[in-house]
């Protein structure tokens, strides 16, 4: 079956059912309305009733050499093959009358268009039934679609189907002067509209607007360029003399793509809505422009890159990335807005990398939440019977995170599953500073425990804010996950400790004093729980040169060093070993090594948490022989980008 | 202690004026794959804009990955038009973590159209799925941007751009 006809019938079912029922009420033919431009970026046709009659009007396609238009009593199921040809050899305007009908019977139409690739259907099926006029209100109604991009892990899979646009704004606008609204509803959760109105002379047009309101909500979500103006199509114009219906379709090589952010981010919406019983109290704007590689990331309304203000920026850069398709990156960034609006989120923003393991832990902790959201969103809307939301290929599971690009899947990865999935060292997505070990953390809680126990404890940062140096990483949501008793706090453990995260005494404790003191071990080490210092004792030689270091710094660790000689006087300290000193006053510790050039890469990725950066190093002879004493705990004057636990390597030498 | 100084007068703009809840000083990007690739002429005075039909450019295509990959490809693809005139187009091999690989080519802008050359890095793994990364050099000036849309204010008096 060639892929025009494929096309047009894919079109004429998903149409099934739609028709049009009461009474045409104006006595007087609709006018028909001669087309005057070319190419639009919409397909869109409007069938009108009246005594006998129905009059039909499309968008016109530039390619058309003429159209054809057949009609059904019987069935919305109008096909080229099912359908009678109303008008044999075509035609080459972009409306038409059909006289002679049974007032009371619904008639439907598919209009097509006779190109040099074939016959493809050049509109919605539409339908109306005649009637002879009346005075009083008319309907107008319809249904609005547009077309989705099927993807799995090697790109987009070609497949395309037509999908409602839900909650979306319809205006019925005068064509002789587009800033005269005769009326305005919107969609509903099927994509369909009515609006009740008096009939009139006048020519109409129905126009599509990209700002959804979700039923309950009080601030819209909208998508828009960059000048900060929502996204409006307009369909064909017609005379609304009687009952009538006018369908929209929005294809992806225009702007199905506005469609689809709107769509995805209802989703996102509901979620939420869901989770939390209220929907944001902030509206939630996209801007996305043709063309333009602003984006893709989520700007909070302060900082740089954030020209329109508050939302989520979408690339469209089609020398390599476009974004507007890509459910699972628009659900990432929905991700941070809702951290923003429902929770206390810090991270810095930036650059990052899927495979980095030493980030800044309020970076990874943001960047963690939000590919969690990914799989969490798709979860649920499986789990709630909305699968028909769902735009991935099925045979992949719903946690997998897909970045499509300009050839393929740039980005294909199970964040449910990441071990050995790349041949890649299962180390680089371990540690509480890897954003993939956190949203493997959070998609197994949610899994166990349940969305519910995991969003009451992401809330709770907003509810409690954290006061400094603490502050939004993997570590406050361990500490308020067991302060707030969600479900069996105890048995959370293995989902960290298979992180290699471990917030846990060590195996040398009890050793918090001197009197406890243990040997040295090259066993790494944790600090935990707030608080622990470890202490260790090292048999010097009078006269001798020892050196201390700690290092190999996993999950944040910021050491302090301390020695003590044989009567428990302190002989020399050290906090970071490199001699830099990473934060300020102890009470606000400053935004750290995103300042400090060394610990950012050339592409702009920065490792504040690399193993070697943070650990202590002391030197010292020995003054007597005898029992010398190591203290090592967590530095008070930690950057905010470490943490309070994590773990260390001591070595004597 | 200037760096100290600066530090906290920096600490101090971030966090005085940053909102209470949201404090990032740099939007939140999406992830990015640990491949990276970027095509560049060599040299630095020729820029896309600066190209000429029929002109010949060197480039460089550089490629690394922030993990180590037993099997990186890179692949130069020509597109609208554009020629190859030496150098590969392909490699694949080893490349250590925050390793670089650089492919030169010469290429000739065709002579109408816009020419592209078209670079991909990718680091396959066994069972299919895998980290890729694309990127475009166009050979000669941006075709200037069209925008047929019409600046009105719907129906609660709010900006909108429409396209018919």
């Amino acid at each position: 079956m060639s892929k025009p006809v494929r096309l047009f019938l894919c079109i004429a079912v998903c149409f099934a059912g739609m028709y049009l029922s009461g009474c045409g009420k104006d006595k007087h033919p609709a006018a028909l309305m001669p087309a005057t431009r070319t190419s639009s970026p919409v397909l869109s046709a409007s069938a009108v009733s009246a005594d006998g009659s129905v009059s039909l009007a499309w968008n016109r396609n530039s390619s058309a050499k003429h159209y054809n238009i057949y009609s059904s009593a019987t069935t919305s199921l109008v096909t080229s093959a099912t359908g009678s040809l109303l008008t044999p050899g075509g035609i080459s305007e972009t409306d038409f009358r059909h006289s002679g009908l049974t007032n009371g019977t619904a008639y439907y139409y598919l209009i097509t268009s006779i190109t040099d690739a074939g016959e493809t259907a050049a509109a919605p099926v539409v339908s109306a039934t005649p009637a002879r006029a009346e005075a009083g209100a008319i309907t107008l109604s319809g249904s609005i679609q547009y077309e989705d991009k099927e993807y799995g892990e090697n790109g987009f899979t070609g497949n395309q189907p037509f999908k409602r646009t839900r909650y979306a704004s319809i205006e019925l606008v005068d064509s002789a002067n587009p800033s005269v609204v005769v009326a305005s509803t919107r969609t509903d959760a099927s994509g369909a509209y009515a609006i009740t109105t008096l009939p009139t002379a006048r020519t109409l047009y129905v126009r599509l607007t990209a700002d959804a309101l979700l039923p309950g909500a009080e601030r819209p979500i909208s998508v828009k360029n960059l000048s900060g103006q929502e996204y409006a199509v307009g369909a064909n114009n017609f005379v609304l003399s009687g009952n009538a219906t006018a369908n929209i379709m929005v294809p992806a090589s225009t702007f199905g793509g506005v469609f689809n952010i709107l769509d995805v981010l209802a989703n996102g919406e509901n979620f939420v809505h869901a989770q939390s019983g209220v929907y944001p109290s902030a509206a939630l704007n996209a801007f996305w422009q043709k063309d333009n590689s602003t984006g893709t990331y989520y700007c909070s309304g302060s900082g740089s890159g954030c020209g329109s203000g508050e939302g989520i920026y979408i690339s469209n850069n089609r020398s390599g990335d476009t974004d507007e398709y890509d459910d699972d990156v628009l659900y990432h960034e929905f991700g941070h807005f809702a951290a923003a609006h429902f929770s206390f989120d810090a991270s810095p923003g930036g650059t990052h990398r899927l495979t980095s393991n030493d980030l800044d832990l309020r970076l990874s902790w943001s960047e963690g939440w939000s590919d969690q959201m990914t799989g969490s969103i798709k979860m649920w809307l499986s789990a709630t019977g909305q699968t028909d939301q769902l735009s991935a290929d099925n045979s992949i599971p719903l946690t997998e995170y897909i970045d499509t690009t300009a050839t393929g899947a740039g980005i294909a990865i199970d964040m449910d599953n990441p071990d050995n999935a790349y041949g890649i060292d299962p180390e680089y997505f371990s540690y509480a500073s890897s954003e993939i070990a956190v949203a493997k953390i959070l998609l197994d809680l949610d899994r166990v425990y349940g969305v519910g126990d995991v969003w009451s404890v992401f809330t709770d940062f907003q509810a409690h804010k954290p006061e400094l140096p603490s502050t939004s990483n993997l570590e406050l949501f361990w500490d308020r996950w067991h302060s707030l008793g969600a479900t069996a706090s105890e048995g959370i453990d293995s989902y960290f400790t298979d992180r290699l995260i471990y917030y846990s005494p060590d195996g040398m404790e009890p050793d918090n004093d001197f009197a406890s003191a243990v040997t040295v071990s090259t066993e790494p080490r944790t600090l935990y729980a707030s608080g622990d210092a470890d202490y260790v004792r090292i048999d010097v030689l009078s006269g001798h040169q020892y050196t201390v270091t700690t290092s190999n710094m996993k999950n944040g660790a910021d050491t302090l060093l301390s020695v003590y000689d044989d009567s428990l006087s302190l002989t020399c300290s050290n906090d970071n070993a490199d001699g830099e000193v990473y934060s300020g006053d102890s009470r606000y510790p400053s935004v750290p090594a995103d300042l400090v050039s060394s610990v950012c890469d050339a592409s702009g990725v920065c490792h504040e948490n690399r193993p070697d950066l943070l650990g202590s190093s002391v030197s010292f002879t020995a003054s007597s022989t005898g029992t010398y004493y190591i203290k090592i705990e967590s530095s008070p004057h930690r950057p905010v980008s470490a943490g309070r636990y994590g773990s260390y390597t001591l070595t004597v030498q | 202690m200037l760096k100290k100084l600066v530090s906290i007068l920096l600490f101090f703009f971030t966090f005085a004026f940053s909102p209470a809840g949201y404090a990032q000083s740099d939007p939140a990007q999406k992830p990015l794959p640990p491949v990276s690739i970027r095509i560049q002429p060599v040299r630095p005075d020729i820029t896309s804009d600066s190209i000429q039909p029929g002109d010949i450019v060197d480039l460089l295509v550089s490629a690394g990955s922030a993990v180590d990959v037993s099997e990186m490809k890179i692949e130069v693809e020509l597109l609208g038009g554009a020629k190859r005139v030496a150098g590969a187009t392909a490699w694949k091999g080893h490349a250590g973590k925050n390793e670089t690989k650089t492919i030169t080519l010469s290429v000739r802008a065709p002579e109408t159209g816009t020419g592209r050359v078209r670079a991909r890095v990718s680091m396959p793994s066994a069972k299919g799925r895998h980290f890729m990364a694309v990127t475009e050099f166009v050979l000669g000036p941006a075709a200037a941007a069209e925008d047929n849309g019409v600046s009105r204010k719907n129906s609660k008096g709010r900006p909108i751009i429409e396209y018919r």
